[in-house]
């Protein structure tokens, strides 16, 4: 048998957005076994939740993560409210909606930068990181920050946004679609992209089923599920299909977050469209939570389960997250078995790891 | 995709002639929105000590001493929730759009009341107007 | 309430997906049924009370999802593996080994205690000391708890926003 070496992959590391380490085994260039290894941010935010009140713990859910914030945020206050007995209004629904999935878009097209990145192909990185910009510009006009939105709120969201405003962000999301979709075309026809993705990292649907893959890792290898088919929030009323890839590789996975891209530009101008008129909040002045459940939500990432647990107090029993990277991580270690070590830093950016939301 | 030289060059000078995307930080900065969350401001005119702010700031940013009379916040704690701001009932409170300035240490901004004259004393000099002081809003040394 | 259907959406509030409490002997027969059933695993979570630890997990099929719960007396914390019938169980398994100190017997794939890196091993399983914070501003600083059995891995002396992402 030929010696192996150990060479450590992170936690720093250009590609990688947040810390993650892999020990690989590699045998001469090819990979025989990844060890991974989390747990280099863990602050104990799952603790927080018995120490802050209910309302004031929704601050610390949406602070999880800053890519994925906004989902966090309204996933913890949709298991809140259904504890609490709640429905929120129409148009609190309809709101939510609609900042998740421009908290899509924005995720998406930090990805695509790092991926393109990740290939050396940097002023690709930086025109996609410009048209995320213009998204950045959009959340800060109806929400006022930038990366922890802070408009969702147990009862319904915080801030209204007025007619005049939501008209100019529906026709400035059709004007932002049309330029990302030059930058798209990049992405799916560029000789060079296709070289490092196309038969890279290679996921049946079988694998993807037994070892727990959520999200476009899952969507990718054929597996046709999202979790927004469950109905929450607005999802239920609006038109809209999984998006769903065959070949099961890097390039696969890409062109599921590419036209998961250009369906979340459609369901927001659905929503302005559609947007119903009436209160955006509800009081929940003097209730408590009461129960065990769990709710599941669509991150970009994938499904995120959140498991809350309720004794009628002020302060939550438990509070417990199950993000999508979690769960792809076992995806990525069958898919790292096998891949030469150059591969090893486009395969690990394609299940799109946000280590800050997997470890809280 | 094949590019013949028109396009390449086409691409070149459509790129040379157009301005940057980037923005000459700090020379330039943009206008904030409206709705932007800056900062929190204060004024302490109006201001009843009914401590309703510091008991629903998440962060404990906000310190309000009723006997004192003093009011103090720590940006580098506030995380621009609102609270304070919904919750105040004088409507001392409010939040600007612009940023916070950059510090390079820590600071907490406290603001000092003094509203009521000393009482006159009894018997000798009652007649004696007293004057009272201005209202100094004071901040710990340290700010710009 | 609307129910689930396979192929469409619902509209209106997702089913409250409650939790059954099964007892620990039953936990691979369960499991071994979901798997024939086409199931896949979602989530395994582990919590510490303060005689035993709580395990949950559950299983999803078409969008409906079912969850269990055991609990495991602190004095045995033996959970056996399911990684054999589900392979996506190994990862939350090793966490529940480092976390918590399980055995897990049966396991497929094990990392030995090296899957997450703390400066104290096995952080969840003792009690936890909150140090008070010197000059409390606010009169009503809340307490430490008496012997709460959860600790993070660094104990906070004041409960602070968390960090910003990118």
């Amino acid at each position: 048998m030929a010696e192996t070496t150990i060479v450590p992959f992170g936690p720093q590391h250009p590609v990688l957005p947040e810390p993650i380490h892999l020990d690989l085994e590699l045998d001469d260039e090819r990979v025989v076994q990844a060890l991974p290894s989390v747990g280099y941010v863990h602050r104990g935010l799952e603790l927080l939740a018995e120490r802050y009140e209910y309302v004031d713990m929704a601050h610390v859910a949406e602070r999880i993560c800053g890519i994925c914030s906004f989902i966090h945020g309204q996933g913890y206050c949709q298991a809140v409210e259904q504890l609490l007995g709640v429905e929120v209004s129409p148009r609190a629904a309809y709101l939510r909606t609609m900042w998740a999935e421009i908290s899509r878009i924005q995720s998406h097209l930090l990805w695509l930068g790092l991926s393109a990145d990740a290939f050396g192909f940097e002023s690709l990185f930086q025109h996609t990181w410009r048209i995320r910009e213009q998204m950045m510009d959009i959340i800060e006009e109806t929400t006022g920050g930038r990366v922890i939105f802070g408009v969702c709120k147990v009862g319904g969201v915080r801030r209204d946004v007025d007619d005049e405003t939501l008209a100019r962000v529906g026709r400035r999301v059709r004007e932002i679609e049309a330029e990302y979709n030059g930058i798209a075309d990049i992405f799916r026809r560029d000789h060079t992209v296709k070289q490092r993705t196309v038969g890279v990292g290679v996921l049946s649907p079988a694998d993807a089923h037994l070892l727990g893959a959520v999200g476009p890792v899952m969507r990718a290898s054929g597996i046709r599920r999202d979790t927004r088919m469950l109905g929450y929030a607005a999802y239920g009323e609006l038109d809209w299909d999984p998006i769903v890839e065959e070949s099961g590789d890097c390039y696969a996975r890409c062109e599921v977050r590419l036209r998961e891209l250009n369906q979340s530009f459609d369901l927001i101008a659905q929503c302005v469209e559609r947007m119903p008129e009436g209160p955006i909040e509800v009081s929940v002045k003097g209730k408590r939570p009461q129960g065990e459940l769990m709710v599941r939500l669509e991150q970009p990432r994938g499904e995120v389960c959140y498991c809350l647990k309720a004794n009628g107090k002020k302060f939550l029993e438990r509070f417990r997250v199950r993000t999508p990277t979690f769960a792809n991580i076992a995806p990525l270690v069958h898919m790292l078995k096998g891949s030469e070590l150059a591969d090893v830093p486009v395969i690990v950016l394609t299940i799109d790891p946000c280590v800050s939301c997997n470890e809280r | 995709m094949s590019w013949s030289w028109l396009s390449i060059a086409s691409l070149v000078t459509r790129s040379a002639i157009h301005k940057p995307a980037t923005r000459l930080y700090p020379l330039e900065r943009r206008a904030p929105y409206a709705h932007t969350r800056g900062h929190i401001e204060f004024r302490i005119d109006d201001c009843n000590f009914c401590t309703i702010c510091a008991h629903r700031c998440p962060t404990r940013a906000i310190v309000a001493n009723k006997e004192d009379k003093t009011w103090a916040i720590d940006h580098t704690l506030c995380i621009l929730c609102g609270n304070c701001v919904d919750d105040c009932r004088e409507g001392c409170i409010t939040l600007s759009n612009l940023p916070r300035a950059p510090m390079d240490h820590k600071d907490v901004f406290s603001i000092r009341q003094d509203y009521a004259a000393p009482p006159p004393l009894k018997g000798e000099g009652a007649g004696t107007p007293v004057e009272p002081p201005i209202p100094p809003a004071q901040s710990v040394p340290g700010t710009a | 309430m609307k129910t689930d259907q396979a192929a469409g959406k619902s509209a209106g509030k997702p089913l409250p997906e409650p939790f059954t409490e099964i007892a620990l002997d039953q936990w691979v027969q369960t499991a071994t049924r979901h798997q024939a059933a086409g199931d896949r695993l979602v989530q395994i979570t582990g919590t510490a009370r303060d005689d035993h630890f709580e395990i949950m997990v559950s299983y999803d099929r078409d969008y409906i999802c079912t969850n269990y719960r055991t609990r495991v007396p602190r004095d045995t914390p033996e959970l056996p593996s399911l990684s054999a019938i589900f392979p996506a169980a190994f990862t939350y398994e090793n966490e529940l080994k480092d976390l918590f100190g399980f055995n897990v017997p049966g396991l497929t794939v094990d990392y030995g205690g090296n899957f997450l890196r703390t400066k104290t091993k096995i952080p969840f399983s003792g009690s936890v000391e909150l140090k008070k914070e010197k000059a409390a501003p606010k009169a009503a600083a809340k307490p430490a708890p008496k012997s709460a059995p959860q600790s993070a891995t660094k104990p906070e002396s004041q409960p602070s926003p968390g960090a910003d992402g990118v």
